[in-house]
């Protein structure tokens, strides 16, 4: 256990550092998450579509005093340089501003409010200070929710892969010093939260396919993804995998004791759906469509071609197949938007590593890759042992990919950009952790600790460089 | 010593080297020619296959990277042709996949410094409209769009050019090798990061550096005790 806190230890200073590297308002919708925070914790009221603000008048000002609007999407202009813009600032942030009117927080609006109740507590703690003294508390705030990211990962990977401890180890300290992890962990974003609930989910299911279906871990599977549907809509691509789960569970159980095994199913079944009422109860409360976001995202889906959908679906992740509409000509979305995101991608998409690095990445992850599915192939028995367990966690990331894939589609369809960022994919990385456990195990009892310790250094490396070009984009 | 101890031992300081040969090269310098910087306008969009030429530019000895300032979500392929007498003088070539509001084309750095350059950016045909950002002028020292009548224009928020002027120049910069290396501008640096964040001075850069120190050490330490 000492070492799961290690690993959180590690996570949380690394996303503190991320959180101090990147300027404020320069990670993807901080703006429009603050200003939800800021509405909650000033007035007790959710954002409202009605709202023509999409930001306090306060918010306003610090984001046109750190020139935010020039600064995101162009890796020309780097942020403010100059102690003139530092004073006007500051003097800024000083004045009486209001910041309690009614907004519509831009993007954050019709999300779940959980994380930003959370939120409005540092936000309240740092009320002495001034406004970006606060998003720093908040933006801490995230960083603990990095550690106890970590942390589950590692619990996950020990449940997951429980012959080898060091294994474990270097899957979940790799993962711990992932850039994209710190760099979206050091932001306000609920998808800092989203990261720590769908670790903890992938570990509560690994407990119960290892342990036994208990009514105390049905608890907490439904106690997890409630928590996962107040935090954030993306929640949504898990829950199949998240049913499927209780139901290989349930039928597993059942063997011994079919009372006790439903017992279990409802106690799970029953939180969720307490949370889906409570997330609709507050929705209405607040003058929001019953599913706040879902509703509207599920209203533009039923208007479109199915076949077109997944059609570009398929193609948002994978080359075209013959007969297929291209809708990503002349892109290999597969290397050039999600292998190259992974890679580096930070700020507003806007920061990137030239063009070499991401050539050169090809071999490691090639040499992962190989060594992966070395080890697969070696537990080949246990793995047909296992796979239910496997079924389900597959389920949850193709979940995630058709719901993140099915986003972009309606955003494209009503005329607006791609969602296309590696981001949204990082409720995934217990998954990750699990193949880079499997990667140093792959090169045998002799190198494999070796291959463990190379790939956490490399992980490092890939870390430290990546926070050395943001601060060299925003301040060099 | 066992290996995976030496490969840490070993990870860490290929880290350190790297760290002080990055650190001891430069940042880009970067140069831009034609009309002052005002104030920049969205020129529109250019939804179909273009080629934007823009004369008057003066392209400097040893620029390795052309930075022109398109747009675009998920941008297409560009290449660019720096002509001088009717001569390509340099070219370059950025694949599909950029993002963001500009896009650096590498090119092949020239001996000696050009004036009266032709800069001609080469946009494929793409996913989406290409935002074109520049300054304004006349017509006379305007960029122009050599791809004539555009006979698709599906988008009506996305208005596309006839051959003939754009409404002022592009933004074109210029990228070469500085001649500061980032440990002589590590003041500098570390004055900025102080600013616009809570708390302000020198703080910043030294608790970043002290975050990422701890964590190296945090690391390591569990490597030693768990996998070494």
């Amino acid at each position: 256990m000492r070492a799961a806190w290690v690993c959180a230890l590690v996570a949380f200073l690394n996303a503190t550092c991320w959180s101090i590297v990147t300027p404020p308002f320069q990670v993807p919708d901080e703006p429009d998450h603050v200003a939800y925070v800021q509405e909650l914790a000033e007035t007790g009221r959710l954002p409202t579509e009605q709202a023509r603000a999409e930001f306090s008048t306060q918010e306003i000002y610090a984001l046109n005093d750190l020139r935010q609007g020039l600064v995101r999407f162009k890796p020309q202009f780097p942020s403010i340089s100059s102690l003139s813009e530092q004073r006007k600032l500051e003097h800024d942030l000083a004045l009486p501003l209001p910041r309690g009117e009614l907004v519509n927080a831009g993007l954050a609006a019709g999300e779940p409010p959980l994380y930003y109740a959370l939120q409005a507590i540092p936000y309240a703690a740092g009320s002495a200070g001034n406004l970006l003294d606060q998003l720093q508390l908040m933006r801490l705030l995230s960083a603990l929710l990095g550690g106890l990211t970590a942390l589950f990962i590692f619990l996950f990977v020990a449940e997951a892969l429980p012959a080898m401890r060091w294994a474990a180890v270097a899957g979940a300290l790799s993962v711990a010093v992932m850039p994209l992890l710190g760099f979206i962990s050091g932001g306000i974003n609920p998808e800092s939260m989203l990261v720590t609930v769908s670790a903890a989910l992938f570990y509560v299911l690994a407990r119960a396919f290892r342990r036994g279906f208990t009514p105390r871990l049905a608890a907490a599977i439904g106690l997890v993804a409630g928590i996962g549907i107040l935090t954030k809509l993306n929640f949504v691509g898990l829950i199949p995998g998240v049913l499927l789960g209780l139901g290989l569970l349930t039928l597993r159980a059942a063997r011994v004791s079919r009372r006790q095994a439903l017992g279990c199913l409802a106690i799970a079944l029953s939180i969720i759906g307490a949370s889906i009422l409570l997330f609709v109860a507050i929705n209405l409360a607040a003058g929001l469509p019953a599913l706040g976001g879902v509703s509207g995202g599920a209203g533009s889906s039923a208007k479109a071609s199915i076949l077109h959908e997944l059609s570009y679906i398929w193609q948002f992740y994978l080359p075209a197949l013959p007969g297929m509409r291209h809708y990503f000509p002349g892109i290999v979305t597969t290397r050039q938007l999600w292998f190259n995101g992974f890679v580096g991608l930070y700020g507003w998409v806007d920061t990137v590593f030239p063009g070499w690095v991401y050539d050169l990445a090809l071999a490691p992850a090639a040499m992962l890759a190989i060594l992966c599915l070395r080890a697969l192939a070696r537990s080949r028995a246990q793995l047909r042992d296992r796979a239910g367990e496997l079924v389900v966690y597959t389920t949850i990331a193709a979940g995630l990919m058709a719901l993140v894939g099915l986003d972009s589609y309606i955003s494209e369809a009503a005329g607006a950009g791609p969602y296309w960022e590696p981001r949204y994919f990082l409720p995934l990385v217990p998954l990750l952790a699990v193949g880079l456990a499997l990667a140093a195990r792959g090169a045998g009892r002799r190198w494999g600790p070796t291959v463990g310790t190379s790939i956490v250094v490399l992980f490092f490396a890939h870390d430290l460089f990546s926070q050395l070009q943001v601060i060299a984009r925003y301040y060099g | 010593m066992g290996a995976p101890r030496l490969a840490l031992g070993a990870g860490l300081a290929a880290i350190a080297i790297a760290l002080v040969l990055v650190l001891s090269g430069s940042p880009p310098a970067v140069t831009r020619s034609g009309a002052p910087l005002v104030h920049t306008f969205d020129f529109g969009r250019t939804s179909v296959r273009s080629t934007i030429c823009q004369a008057g530019e003066v392209l400097p000895r040893d620029a390795t990277a052309i930075r022109v300032w398109l747009e675009a979500v998920i941008g297409p392929r560009v290449e660019v042709d720096a002509l001088s007498g009717g001569r390509v003088i340099t070219r370059g070539a950025r694949g599909s996949g950029w993002t963001a509001g500009s896009v650096t084309i590498p090119v092949r750095p020239v001996p000696r410094t050009a004036s009266r350059v032709t800069v001609c950016v080469h946009v494929a045909h793409g996913r989406e409209a290409i935002g074109v950002q520049g300054v304004r002028t006349s017509a006379a020292v305007a960029a122009f769009d050599r791809q004539g009548p555009m006979a698709r224009a599906a988008d009506a928020r996305a208005p596309t050019y006839r051959e003939g002027p754009l409404p002022g120049r592009m933004v074109i910069e210029y990228l070469r090798v500085g001649n500061s290396s980032w440990w002589s501008l590590a003041r500098s640096v570390a004055r900025r990061m102080g600013l616009g964040h809570a708390g302000s001075g020198a703080a910043i850069p030294l608790l970043a550096a002290a975050l990422m120190i701890a964590v190296a050490i945090a690391m390591s330490r569990l490597i030693l005790k768990e996998i070494a």
